[in-house]
């Protein structure tokens, strides 16, 4: 439709939107809600990184699993926290709960890429050739 | 719904309507204009002025390969040359008394590292990807214009500017760029810096020299590439006319969508690249400079300990590089593979075989081009683990790209083939892609691309791809469209001779190669080997002069095209009604030229975008907004 | 001529062009972003780790800022949510106090903390001679289990290379501060350095062109006395390499003295490492024992700050795009609040698509943040 067409009926916009008023507040509040998630956990962010969680038994053995060790812990846990609320922002702030597959898909796309920009970057990192010296040293 | 769509097709129409009313000024309406075709056509035009400057360069080069750096060049090439190009790139040489210039091995890193540059960012993105894209593919659609017209100017003015650093970077001290056109650091980081490699305190020379400014345009370059990509995907998703499904989209149409997509996903991290290696030239950081790194200049000056705090990783810089470059090689062919299918599906008179093959091909062909990129890396000492990943994707990268090319030929299969010169060039195109896609196999292999990285078979193999390809295609895009575009033929004649000469000039020229490549020969040998000459044999060394006999012929021949081009504007043979090669797709329902707005009567789509020869049909095509018999017209735009 | 689809969304695709379009940006964008953490990635599992520091960043600051953008996040969906209740008065509120909220954030950014980095000098001493610097540096301190403990990664082993501290600008010398900033003369230099007004016979032009800011920027930096001196036919080669040795060191003060505050050490937190670390009253370090690029904590001195100021520029730029975009809606001009009155949908689709970058800007922080300060 065209922005003409826009104009001329936008009254009739409005009676739409005030169907919808009801549940207005209830998005307010949900918003309200997130942000003060987003709040809380960014508090927990910090919290988290003055643990040393190379001192905790559980939090050493259940690491060492797959492969992680020292401070590393503490960037794992951090990135996890800071993903939990990546998806918060983009779930509910930038409305992907209810997004259509034609935003979707190229989002896909771009989180893998990213992703595989990031795995490949490191596993590129440690696979030197065998017997040789590391390049960066 | 149908309805709405073709009152918006139609809007122009309107008697309410807005600025097509009056008339745009000439600055708004060839220079600053909002108007797809025009942008299309500025972007084309610009784009072949840089591909013709970008071949110079190489032409020139080609004199010292064949001719060893010390003869001058001929008659009074030289002089000019030095006059436009100064001392850095062109040095005095005296041979059997004759005094001349000639480039210098300085001159040949910079015409090396701008040939390359041009070619791909300047010259064939700007026009197989923007250009036609912008002309021809809101056309294919039935649009009225890209989704957003002002964004689609500033693609095309942060294009421009792009231009402006690049070739200004030749008039700096120093001259432009010279780390080649991959930019590889520590180098990258080093060259050209004011005062060599210890200091930062010339404010102003750590901006104008080549290196910054390459990297200053790169990042203008990309920023209208990421914003143009944007445009190209909403226009293709958000503007199709009623009708025009997924399924009935001209393969063109599918091929500038795709390859929107590699622009938007793969451009952005070289941006990041670019904005570092910035921070390094400018600011002195070392994101690409490792621990310890000594330079010596020009081999005399003792061991300089460069001003960078270290710690930084060069391969990043590769990494990120090839993230993009990769991914743009399909950048540079996909549009060029559009173009090909459009015009041999005319001018065969029969539907392209495996349309939808060649669709799905396109889908896993962008996919996997952005898990390949470290093929280009087997030489930093990469480990077995990741260089098995990356060869298994590269041979995987194959299987798309012949189903490409193994639909084009079927095609061809049984048609009644029109050879005018648009249909001669993408005839040529398929053997030649052919060669440069089968040559690049044994190259996915690290074992044997650790021999040949770097030497003449690359040079081969993928020039093979994107000159014989990509720029045949641009050739007979431009001649398949040139009646659309202003009303008149190209010459036939002109068209032929251009086209027999270019192909012959063209193998001439890179044919060769593949036997030096295989020979060991190196592709940064600025005096054609003559300083390694007891590596390699001589016969191989001597092919040098055939090579660049091809490119200079090759260079003649553009010269007929150039010709042509413009002398068709006003002399051409005028065509006889809209749609002169009776071409099914809707481009060819536009008046001629079409005027802003695009189409005179509302586009409604009924059928696939390759209709030609249906039995039973009195002509032998029927366009896509042919209705069925018996399909009433559709109902007039209501207010 | 109009183009469709521009405010209202296409029936089969359930969108309207700007949507679409901005999302595809924000893809671009994240493959931006994700370019530079990728780097932040490789510089931080290639550098050395006795180089990659931590703790170098205002924690609370840095909290602060991360609520301040977060709340800003809250606010400007609430304005959105208010332009499709059709409020305009409490529309203007919202995107008023997230207007500022980016303003309050960009203010804090280039005004205390990037400052605040520009006012600190570090060196890193070369591994080799180490020991020269043993006091300065604490290494025996930091032994914790029989092992040195580095704070980074707790790599084992790695000793403490790093010397930093306040620059202290002092008004009779100002080419003190300058001679902290600037690298390693390499003695090949000092040519460049005795050409410097050689030519030149104007006394006082000469004497203004020792003073220019060219002959500290150099990346030379002697005193004019040292140049006129250097100037001097004959030379005397003992005074050469007098000169040649006061350019290549740096004189260190007990820093926390020179603030006129005494040296604390309970102040001097594993998390700050910036805190001098020194207790002498003058210390000299020889230029040769550094590595390149000491001087003010800027993207020169070491990887972890040339990708800190590099990811926080451009996010800083984007804080900056975001704000100009909503003083534009927000101000009572034709493509902003005045647009309320002739075709609010549209306005709501505004603020919808800068709220998505805005929201963007923000997600991004969120990785910042931990990344750079925190961990």
């Amino acid at each position: 439709m065209s922005d003409h067409s826009a104009t001329v009926d936008h009254k009739a916009d409005d009676h739409g939107h005030a169907a919808a008023h009801g549940s207005m507040f209830d998005h307010v509040k949900v918003y309200l809600i997130i942000g003060a998630l987003l709040f809380i956990f960014t508090a927990i962010t910090v919290a988290l990184s003055y643990i040393d969680f190379d001192k905790i038994g559980l939090f050493i053995w259940a690491f060492d699993k797959i492969g992680v060790h020292g401070f590393a812990i503490n960037i794992v846990i951090g990135m996890i926290v800071a993903t939990f609320k990546v998806c918060l922002v983009g779930a509910w702030f930038m409305h992907l709960k209810q997004e259509t597959k034609e935003i979707w898909r190229p989002l896909l796309f771009t989180f893998f890429f990213v992703t595989a920009l990031f795995l490949l970057f490191v596993f590129a990192y440690s696979d030197p050739i065998p017997g040789s010296v590391h390049w960066h040293h | 719904m149908a309805h709405d769509h073709a009152h918006d097709a139609h809007g122009h129409h309107d008697d309410h309507g807005h600025d097509d009313h009056h008339e745009l000024g000439f600055w708004r309406k060839w220079v600053f204009s909002t108007d797809h075709k025009v942008i299309g056509m500025q972007y084309t035009v610009t784009g072949l002025a840089f591909l013709f400057f970008g071949f110079c360069l190489m032409m020139l080069m080609r004199w010292t390969i064949a001719q060893g750096g010390a003869t001058p060049l001929p008659g009074t090439l030289g002089s000019l040359m030095h006059t436009i190009f100064g001392d850095n790139v062109f040095v005095e040489v005296v041979k059997d008394g004759v005094k001349g210039y000639t480039l210098s091995s300085q001159g040949y890193n910079v015409f090396g590292a701008m040939h390359g540059t041009i070619m791909v960012f300047f010259g064939i993105v700007p026009i197989a990807m923007a250009g036609f894209g912008n002309f021809v593919m809101p056309l294919q659609i039935g649009a009225v214009d890209m989704a957003f017209p002002r964004l689609n100017m500033a693609s095309f003015w942060s294009f421009f500017i792009s231009c402006i650093f690049m070739v200004a970077s030749f008039f700096v001290p120093g001259s432009a760029a010279k780390s080649g056109w991959t930019n590889y650091p520590p180098l990258a980081g080093i060259a050209d810096l004011p005062g060599s490699v210890d200091a930062y305190g010339d404010l102003l020379g750590v901006w104008t020299n080549g290196g910054t400014l390459w990297l200053l345009g790169m990042v203008f370059n990309i920023t209208g590439s990421l914003l143009g990509s944007i445009n190209f995907i909403t226009t293709i998703v958000q503007l199709r006319a009623p009708g025009m499904t997924w399924g009935r989209l001209p393969f063109f149409c599918w091929a500038q969508f795709i390859t929107a997509y590699l622009l938007l996903l793969a451009f952005p991290p070289l941006e990041s690249a670019a904005v570092m290696n910035l921070f390094d030239r400018v600011f002195g950081s070392s994101f690409f400079q490792p621990t310890g790194l000594v330079v010596t200049q020009g081999g005399t000056a003792a061991g300089l300990v460069p001003q960078y705090s270290g710690g930084g990783s060069p391969i990043l810089w590769q990494h990120l590089f090839w993230f993009l470059a990769h991914p743009e090689v399909y950048v540079l062919i996909l549009p060029g593979i559009g173009m090909i299918t459009e015009i041999i599906a005319c001018n065969t008179r029969k539907p392209i075989w495996g349309y939808k093959a060649m669709v799905g091909a396109l889908f896993v062909l962008a996919f996997l081009s952005f898990i390949v990129w470290a093929h280009h890396m087997y030489m930093t000492g990469m480990g077995p683990k990741v260089s098995a990943f990356f060869q298994t994707t590269t041979i995987m990268i194959s299987v798309p790209s012949v189903i490409l090319l193994t639909a084009l030929l079927l095609s061809l299969w049984g048609g009644s083939i029109r050879f005018n010169t648009p249909m001669l060039f993408a005839t040529a195109f398929l053997p030649m892609f052919g060669i440069g896609g089968l040559t690049g196999i044994p190259l996915a292999f690290n074992a044997i691309d650790l021999f040949m990285h770097d030497t003449y078979y690359v040079i081969a193999h993928f020039h093979y791809v994107v000159a014989p390809g990509t720029i045949f295609a641009i050739f007979a895009g431009c001649y398949h469209w040139y009646p659309k575009a202003t009303g008149r033929f190209m010459s036939e004649f002109l068209g032929k001779v251009h086209f027999w000469g270019s192909l012959v000039s063209i193998n001439v020229l890179f044919f060769p190669m593949f036997l030096q490549g295989m020979a060991g020969v190196h592709r940064r040998w600025w005096d054609g080997g003559l300083t390694y000459a007891n590596t390699v044999p001589q016969q191989y060394l001597d092919m040098n002069h055939t090579v660049s006999y091809g490119a200079w012929a090759l260079g003649l021949f553009q010269l007929v095209f150039i010709f042509n081009f413009f002398y068709s504007i006003f002399r051409g043979k005028k065509i006889p009604n809209d749609n002169p090669w009776n071409a099914t797709t809707v481009e060819w329902d536009t008046p001629t030229p079409p005027p802003h707005g695009n189409f005179i009567k509302p586009i409604v789509v009924y059928r696939a975008a390759y209709e030609y020869s249906v039995p039973g049909a009195e002509k032998d095509f029927t366009p896509q907004t042919e209705p069925p018999a018996g399909t009433p017209p559709p109902p007039p735009p209501a207010h | 001529m109009e183009i469709p689809y521009t405010v209202r969304p296409r029936p089969d695709t359930g969108l309207a062009n700007p949507k679409l379009g901005i999302w595809l940006f924000l893809a671009s964008e994240v493959m931006l972003f994700g370019g530079l953490f990728a780097g932040y990635i490789f510089m931080r599992l290639g550098s050395d780790p006795w180089m990659w520091p931590k703790g170098w960043l205002n924690v609370p600051v840095g909290t602060f800022n991360t609520f301040v953008l977060i709340a800003s996040s809250v606010t400007v969906i609430l304005a959105w949510e208010s332009l499709k209740m059709r409020n305009l008065k409490m529309y203007k509120i919202w995107l008023f106090i997230t207007f500022m909220c980016g303003l309050l954030f960009l203010g804090i950014k280039l005004s205390f903390e990037w400052p605040a980095k520009f006012g600190h000098f570090g060196a890193y001493i070369q591994k080799e001679v180490a020991h020269k610097y043993e006091p300065a540096l604490g290494n025996e301190d930091r032994v914790e289990d029989g092992k040195v403990f580095d704070g980074h990664l707790k790599r084992k082993g790695y000793p403490r290379l790093f010397i930093g501290g306040h620059l202290t600008e002092k008004k009779d010398d100002p080419y003190a501060l300058d001679a902290s900033s600037v690298p390693f003369v390499p003695e090949a230099n000092l040519d460049a350095v005795l050409a410097l007004g050689k030519d030149e016979k104007d006394p006082a032009k000469k004497a203004k062109l020792l003073h220019t800011r060219e002959v500290t920027l150099k990346g030379i930096v002697v005193r004019p006395a040292d140049i006129a001196e250097l100037n001097k036919e004959p030379l005397d080669p003992a005074k050469k390499k007098e000169i040649l040795q006061r350019m290549n060191t740096i004189h260190f003060h007990k820093l926390d003295e020179a603030n006129g505050r005494p040296y604390d050490p309970a102040n001097d937190r594993p998390k700050f490492e910036l805190r001098p670390q020194f207790v002498d009253s003058h210390l000299v370090l020889d230029k040769r024992d550094l590595i390149a690029g000491h001087g003010p904590l800027v993207p020169k001195l070491n990887t972890y700050l040339a990708t800190y100021f590099m990811i926080t520029g451009l996010h800083g730029a984007h804080v900056l795009a975001g704000c100009i975009c909503f003083i534009y809606f927000w101000l009572p001009i034709k493509g902003g609040a005045k647009l309320f009155h002739t075709n609010p949908e549209q306005l709501c689709n505004r603020i919808e698509v800068s709220g998505l970058f805005w929201h963007l800007v923000d997600l991004i922080w969120i990785f910042v943040f931990p990344i750079f300060y925190l961990l």
